[in-house]
């Protein structure tokens, strides 16, 4: 029998009973739109995060102290000069600067309340981190101490029309450091342009001072956060990253983009496959309701089939005839449950501010997968159909 | 003598029925000619429809042979039995076996789909074989939608697309008042006559066989006699 023909008679077939041809597509489509949805969200959550990555610096490395468990977890531990020495004298290591950080400070401007993150750094930092670029200013030198150099959503918060911090403005910062509160005024030298969150910080939101200034004031001695290093180049990150790693033992975690984005791959990976295995089992359900309801057609048709054998139906035809029922099943599901997929991450992705990634190839794979499914499911039935004599198929009531 | 169009040969079959064999067709020797009107008459459980099941290539014999046009079908694979059921033998059932989602159009298309003509020839031949059974008008129409003579019509024009030299009915009136039945009767005859068409009846009614041209009756797997109407030629 010609393909189309067959094609014609099997959506013949599935419009014949057109109320379980809709449950069953309704099982398909929900599995489909499931997963169309879940990877045009998670594509999308890894495209932000790679672009934030990339913000961070492919060269930039951070040394963190202790290890990095499962689950991001920290232990313990903390950074000193010494380990500074150590670093900076590890091969292809450009340069590495100490950073405090995860300090609070509090100040009052025109009357508003404001409570910011502090980073203590050096001159080093600016030059390390690509992403930080005045705006207006200038960088840290040796001397300073009672500075300061804002982000850029301190000059001007986000609400606000005109800045309220400008260059040479003196800010007046509290920090509570063992339940004592300490102030200190510090002279506006520079602004930062806007860089949008970066790996590690969000510079717009928080200020920065020398690190001998924040050492004083949060008391910190001897001990740093964390520290920012650069390779010579792109291409020798993983060999300074390890040679630090090499040194420096379990006291401390390097970080770079490139391992980064593995991590929040990772995550991203096990959040898709959970959520993906649900939808797998939603499609896996839809192709038991297939098997099922296409056994029952096989059945009911007992008769239909030995007459179609009777007139000259060879096996082949009428299992080609089941099979395209299943694939159009599938075909049809597929489409219109990508369709919803693609609407539903889109719906998603504007409550939680997200761009979601649905590329077309996506909606046509998971088609294809739902074809798979439906022929998969229809294989059995449409084997018993096609192997039926059709004496005791004729015979049958 | 003209080589005749279907021949049997010493049938034998044996069905397994619970368990133990049953042997339904005890080596039955049949000729029919080309061009033959003829019916095989006996009681239910004669193995009447078996044999027509084994000339209509629908079934393979425990033991014998069955020639279809001088061709021995158990020489035949699966597909070959298939495309022979297609294009030379023609059935027509009790229950009309029409496709209830089809119209009778479709219904009288299919063999010639599965036979693989084209759309635009078997659109043709399908409105030409409903008007030769004086159906012309109904086309569009579902089986439901038809009586059962009408329908019985359809299943005829149905049986005649693919230009068969060998008709199989069986009971065909089976299910009709006698009126409709008696008006089946003489369309077959018509189609005999005019087409040269051949035809095996199976039937357990006497008055059906009367109206044919040989009746053989058959009895517990075996030919037990034959009545001739007219000598053939």
């Amino acid at each position: 029998m010609n393909p189309v023909d067959t094609l014609l008679i099997a959506f013949n077939g599935l419009k014949g009973r057109k109320f379980r041809f809709a449950l069953n597509l309704v099982g398909i489509l929900i599995g489909c739109a499931a997963i169309t949805g879940l990877i045009s969200i998670t594509e999308g959550l890894q495209d932000s995060v790679t672009g934030q990555l990339n913000v961070f610096g492919p060269s930039n490395l951070i040394i963190m102290p202790g290890e990095i468990g499962s689950g991001m977890t920290m232990t313990g531990g903390s950074l000193n000069w010494r380990d500074l020495d150590i670093v900076s004298r590890v091969d292809y290591v450009k340069g590495v600067t100490p950073i405090i950080a995860n300090k609070i400070a509090e100040y009052t401007i025109n009357g508003r309340y404001f409570a910011t993150d502090v980073y203590g750094v050096e001159r080093a930092y600016k030059e390390l981190n690509p992403n930080t670029e005045l705006e207006e200013g200038r960088n840290f030198v040796q001397s300073d101490s009672a500075v300061v150099i804002v982000g850029a959503n301190i000059a001007q918060p986000l609400d606000l029309d005109e800045p309220i911090v400008e260059l040479g403005d003196r800010i007046k910062i509290a920090a509570t450091v063992d339940d004592v509160e300490k102030e200190l005024t510090l002279r506006v030298i520079g602004i930062l342009k806007e860089t949008g969150s970066s790996f590690g910080a969000n510079l717009d939101d928080s200020i920065a001072i020398p690190l001998k200034t924040a050492q004083q004031l949060f008391e910190t001695g001897n001990e740093f956060s964390y520290f920012l290093a650069q390779a010579d180049s792109i291409d020798v990150v993983d060999e300074a990253a390890g040679g630090i790693e090499e040194k420096m033992g379990d006291r401390a975690t390097v970080i770079t983009a490139a391992s980064a984005q593995e991590q929040v791959e990772s995550i991203l990976g096990t959040i898709q496959s959970v959520l993906g295995g649900i939808a797998g089992i939603s499609l896996v359900v839809a192709g038991v309701g297939i098997i099922n309801t296409m056994t029952v057609s096989v059945m009911e048709r007992t008769k239909e089939i030995g007459t179609m054998k009777a007139l000259g139906a060879k096996s082949l035809d009428v299992l080609m005839m089941f099979l395209t029922e299943a694939m159009l099943t599938g075909m049809i599901g597929g489409a219109i449950g990508a369709g919803f997929g693609y609407l539903l991450a889109g719906i998603i992705g504007s409550f939680i501010d997200l761009t979601t990634s649905s590329s077309i190839m996506l909606g046509f794979e998971v088609v294809v997968f739902a074809v798979a499914t439906s022929i998969a499911s229809g294989l059995y039935p449409a084997y018993r159909a096609s192997n039926m004599n059709p004496v005791e198929a004729l015979r049958h009531e | 003598m003209t080589k005749p169009i279907v021949e049997t040969i010493d049938l034998h079959k044996t069905y397994m029925s619970g368990g133990r064999p049953l042997e339904v067709l005890k080596g039955v020797d049949l000729k029919v000619e080309e061009g033959e009107f003829m019916a095989i008459m006996g009681p239910s459980g004669s193995g009447k429809s078996t044999l027509l099941n084994m000339i209509g290539a629908l079934d393979r014999p425990t033991s014998g042979e069955v020639h279809i046009n001088g061709v021995n079908i158990n020489k035949l694979n699966d597909n070959q039995v298939a495309d022979l059921r297609n294009r030379e033998i023609g059935f027509i059932f009790q229950f009309f076996n029409l496709i209830p989602r089809m119209d009778a159009q479709g219904n009288v298309e299919l063999p010639m789909a599965i036979a693989g003509v084209s759309r635009g020839d078997r659109h043709k031949r399908a409105k030409e074989l409903l008007g030769l059974v004086g159906l012309g008008d109904r086309a569009d129409h579902k089986p439901s939608q038809l009586s059962g003579g009408e329908q019985q019509r359809v299943a005829i024009a149905r049986a005649l697309s693919n230009n068969p030299h060998i008709l199989l009915a069986d009971e065909l009136t089976g299910n009709l008042d006698s009126r409709t039945g008696s008006e089946i009767m003489h369309l077959l005859r018509r189609l005999n006559e005019e087409e040269g068409k051949t035809f095996i009846l199976i039937t357990h009614d006497p008055a059906v066989g009367q109206q044919t041209d040989r009746l053989i009756s058959f009895k517990d797997g075996i030919i037990e006699g034959e009545k001739k109407f007219k000598d053939l030629i």
